[in-house]
């Protein structure tokens, strides 16, 4: 008896650790901005229908750099600090990449003008890389 | 089951006594990390440096009420994010651009030259209005709002900056009046707009 939970653990633990991720990316978009140089976010859906995954980094072909970022509040204060670590993407769960958290910053992207479309090229650990289109929205859209 | 009705009423004491404690001592107002003040001294007088490279005092924005926000033109996220809000917010009032004044305050002084702030604030399709000014002019706004700012250095020698983003609501005459946090929902925000606007 005894073998035999230890034998349906050990094949459980197994498939937790060997499902595949199935990771897309949705609704990807940034606010336009002015500034030629200036600095842009991207905010977008990252569901997963698999096992768990990460998202290690972000190319982009608008800009000098993209980097996943997080805005923390503490006390009042905007803190913005980067995501070298990569951003966690759970098994059968979703991330949100919304204005005031998560977001992919986009140095020197501007001038970004609304009705503009870039592509974003997403590095998953598991999941490899996935080119995603994002949206520029007029500034005061969302 | 008397024990459990015991215990209930027991919690309901202690949550009274707990209610009126905080009643009687309210936390005092915060609007930055390390900053407390008492709120009828925040704000007051201020000339900065607008836009167009020409000194803007304070006085300007008398006769219409004001949302004022610090920032920084290199701030992807949080800055345009809150005056996005606050143009929305403004659009929802439906009483025009003269229903308050959207106040964009750098706190990167040494990087947002008046052409940045303007160009910045231009993005909008409604009017707001940049400010930046000398280190020791944003010192002193900083202090009058008692507005946190430190730069936090980035992996590339480059830094951002860490700051307070509660937004201030001034009266007609300049008067510090509320805040808008930006975890505050719309219609909270909504409703201390209609009433300093009215």
């Amino acid at each position: 008896m005894r073998r035999a939970i230890l034998a349906t653990f050990l094949v459980l633990a197994a498939c937790g650790q060997s499902e595949a991720p199935k990771v897309e990316a949705h609704d990807a978009w940034a606010r336009a901005v002015a500034a030629p140089g200036g600095m842009a976010a991207a905010y977008l859906r990252i569901s997963n229908k698999g096992g768990e995954d990460r998202l290690l980094s972000v190319h982009s072909e608008r800009g000098s750099g993209a980097s996943i970022h997080m805005t923390r509040m503490s006390g009042g204060v905007m803190k913005m600090r980067a995501m070298p670590e990569g951003l966690p993407v759970p098994a059968h769960g979703e991330v949100t990449l919304v204005p005031g958290g998560t977001h992919v910053m986009l140095e020197g992207a501007g001038p970004l003008l609304a009705g503009d479309r870039f592509d974003l090229v997403l590095r998953f650990e598991k999941s490899g890389e996935m080119t995603v289109p994002v949206s520029v929205v007029a500034p005061g859209a969302r | 089951m008397s024990r459990i009705r015991l215990l209930l009423w027991v919690l309901v004491g202690i949550a009274a006594v707990g209610g009126i404690f905080l009643a009687l001592n309210p936390p005092p107002a915060s609007t930055g990390q390390g900053q407390e003040m008492p709120l009828d001294t925040i704000g007051g007088p201020f000339t900065l440096v607008g836009g167009d490279g020409q000194p803007f005092a304070s006085s300007r924005l008398a006769g219409k009420p004001a949302a004022v926000f610090f920032g920084f033109t290199r701030c992807p996220d949080v800055c345009p994010t809150t005056l996005a809000r606050l143009t929305r917010l403004r659009s929802q009032l439906a009483k025009g651009d003269e229903a308050f004044s959207i106040v964009f305050i750098s706190v990167d002084p040494e990087r947002d030259r008046p052409e940045d702030v303007g160009r910045y604030t231009t993005l909008f399709d409604t009017p707001v209005i940049g400010l930046t000014g000398s280190p020791a002019q944003i010192d002193r706004v900083k202090k009058q709002f008692g507005v946190f700012s430190q730069k936090a250095p980035t992996s590339g020698g480059d830094y951002s900056v860490d700051h307070t983003a509660t937004v201030f609501l001034l009266d007609r005459a300049g008067k510090f009046v509320a805040t808008l946090s930006p975890e505050e929902g719309n219609e909270a925000a909504l409703a201390k707009l209609r009433r300093i606007s009215t």
